[in-house]
């Protein structure tokens, strides 16, 4: 009798343990997440900043840029290969727009961003190549500077988020520990 | 990729079905005209024909598919790859090379600034052009074309438009690169101001110039030519439709630096360059591409002094 009550402290015991560590883990994950979110806009942000050299010194395509991003070390490389092959692709009725989208939905990096930010993306790949030299430029100078005050936010704000996530996980941990327990 | 897919990927929607389905032999497809609410015309062997919406070349008028305004729309994004600002200098000038050296004129509303056009807006009229070359149409005029030492003479081709001017510049252009009977390979420089003779597509020239052939293309002839005697050291310079004080300026400064020049002249024939005492200077040959009294394609020779050396079919 006596030996079956220590089985079932020592089960909750281990519950107890695995529900913090898992919850402490939730928390990190949230903290590293939160710390990828600015990685990737500061990555979106170097892409855009070729894309806007390319528009304004070699009148490269969208095409053409698109290509050359794929190709670079970045972490939006695989959404520019994305978008160059669907504007390659021999289909009827693709637009730069649409394939834009497409590519925003369909890559994983694009994940990462809140709703806000992708729709913001969404909304910059649909009006994209409409327009002569100068209004492209304004253009993604207008998104340049919204990514870089996105970064600006973000980072003044990371380690306080990062300590939250984590803090709260373990906490969430403990909470639900208390409550089963 | 064929010639029919090069241009079957410029079009879009129906009128690419339609293309596809009439899948013309592309080396008699001369033009295919759109224009918004109107029929889809298709210039082929020299006659025009009107494209049904089953993909037929047909005459009848009310067989013909109508065009609509986002068939254009369409067409033009997919010519500009969805880059209209990329395209800004070509819409000034009213056309575009695509790959396959294919070219698009295009009209719409102009933008005008300063008395300059600026920009080209609403294209509602686009007609594209395929690109062909003549492969030995040149042969009959290389004999005339090299003095005693092999050396090219000056050369100035004069015609109107529309009778194979560049055409046979072309073909000059190729075979004195590559290399003939009559002399051996040369350097050439191409100034291809209006993509016409190399019809580049991304730097690389879409029709075959040669192997000894350098182009500097959607370059002003003047600066061009300037450009490509500094950098390239070219033993032949041609270039295409010569006209201006600073293009004969420029056709001076390449010839004193040693290179042979071979130009093209909109002209009626060998009367219009006589009236000019610089172009008889300058040049030592004339070659008047045309028409005889039967329709067929000659080339008219002529010496430095403007007498006739050969009439060739």
């Amino acid at each position: 009798m006596k030996k079956g009550c220590c089985q079932v402290t020592e089960i909750k015991i281990a519950g107890a343990a695995l529900i913090l560590v898992s919850a402490a883990a939730i928390g990190w994950v949230f903290g590293e997440r939160a710390k990828r979110e600015i990685k990737v806009l500061l990555s979106l942000n170097r892409c855009l900043m070729l894309f806007e050299s390319e528009i304004r010194y070699s009148m490269s395509t969208i095409k053409d840029i698109c290509v050359r991003l794929s190709e670079a070390d970045e972490l939006w490389s695989d959404f520019f290969g994305l978008v160059a092959e669907g504007i390659s692709a021999d289909s009827l009725n693709a637009d730069a727009g649409s394939v834009w989208e497409k590519a925003v939905e369909k890559s994983d990096i694009s994940e990462t961003l809140d709703d806000e930010d992708k729709a913001w993306l969404i909304r910059f790949g649909s009006e994209l190549g409409n327009s002569d030299r100068e209004s492209e430029l304004g253009k993604i100078n207008m998104y340049i500077d919204y990514t870089k005050n996105r970064l600006l936010c973000l980072e003044k704000n990371i380690n306080e988020r990062v300590r939250l996530c984590r803090l709260l996980g373990v906490t969430a941990g403990v909470f639900i520990t208390i409550l089963i327990v | 990729m064929d010639k029919l897919d090069e241009i079957c990927r410029i079009l879009r929607g129906k009128v690419q079905i339609i293309i596809k389905g009439i899948n013309p032999d592309v080396s008699l497809l001369q033009e295919i005209r759109l224009r918004p609410v109107r029929p889809l015309i298709i210039k082929y062997n020299g006659k025009e024909y009107y494209a049904s919406k089953s993909g037929r070349m047909t005459e009848n008028i009310n067989a013909a598919y109508i065009v609509s305004e986002n068939d254009i729309r369409d067409t033009f994004h997919t010519l500009s790859e969805f880059s209209t600002y990329a395209f800004e200098e070509e819409m000034r000038q009213g056309y575009i090379t695509v790959a396959g050296g294919h070219r698009v004129g295009i009209a719409g509303k102009t933008v005008i600034e300063n008395g300059r056009v600026k920009n080209m807006k609403h294209i509602s009229f686009i007609n594209i052009r395929v690109a062909s070359e003549v492969y030995g149409c040149a042969n009959r005029v290389m004999p005339y074309l090299f003095d005693g030492s092999k050396n090219m003479l000056h050369t100035l081709i004069i015609s109107p438009p529309g009778a194979g001017k560049t055409t046979l510049l072309r073909d000059i252009v190729r075979q004195v690169s590559d290399g003939s009977f009559f002399a051996g390979g040369k350097n050439v420089g191409v100034v291809d101001e209006r993509s016409e003779i190399a019809a580049c597509y991304h730097g690389v020239p879409q029709n075959d110039v040669g192997i000894r052939t350098d182009v500097i293309d959607g370059c002003p002839k003047a600066v061009g030519m300037m450009m490509l005697v500094r950098s390239m050291s070219p033993d032949v310079i041609a270039v295409d439709e010569i006209g201006t004080k600073e293009d004969m300026d420029a056709v001076f400064y390449a010839m004193t630096c040693g290179c042979s020049v071979i130009a093209t002249l909109h002209g009626n024939g060998i009367e219009d360059a006589k009236k000019n005492r610089h172009i008889m200077y300058l040049f030592k040959r004339f070659l008047v591409p045309g028409f005889d009294k039967n329709g067929k394609r000659s080339i008219e020779i002529y010496d430095e002094k403007g007498m006739l050396s050969g009439d060739r079919d």
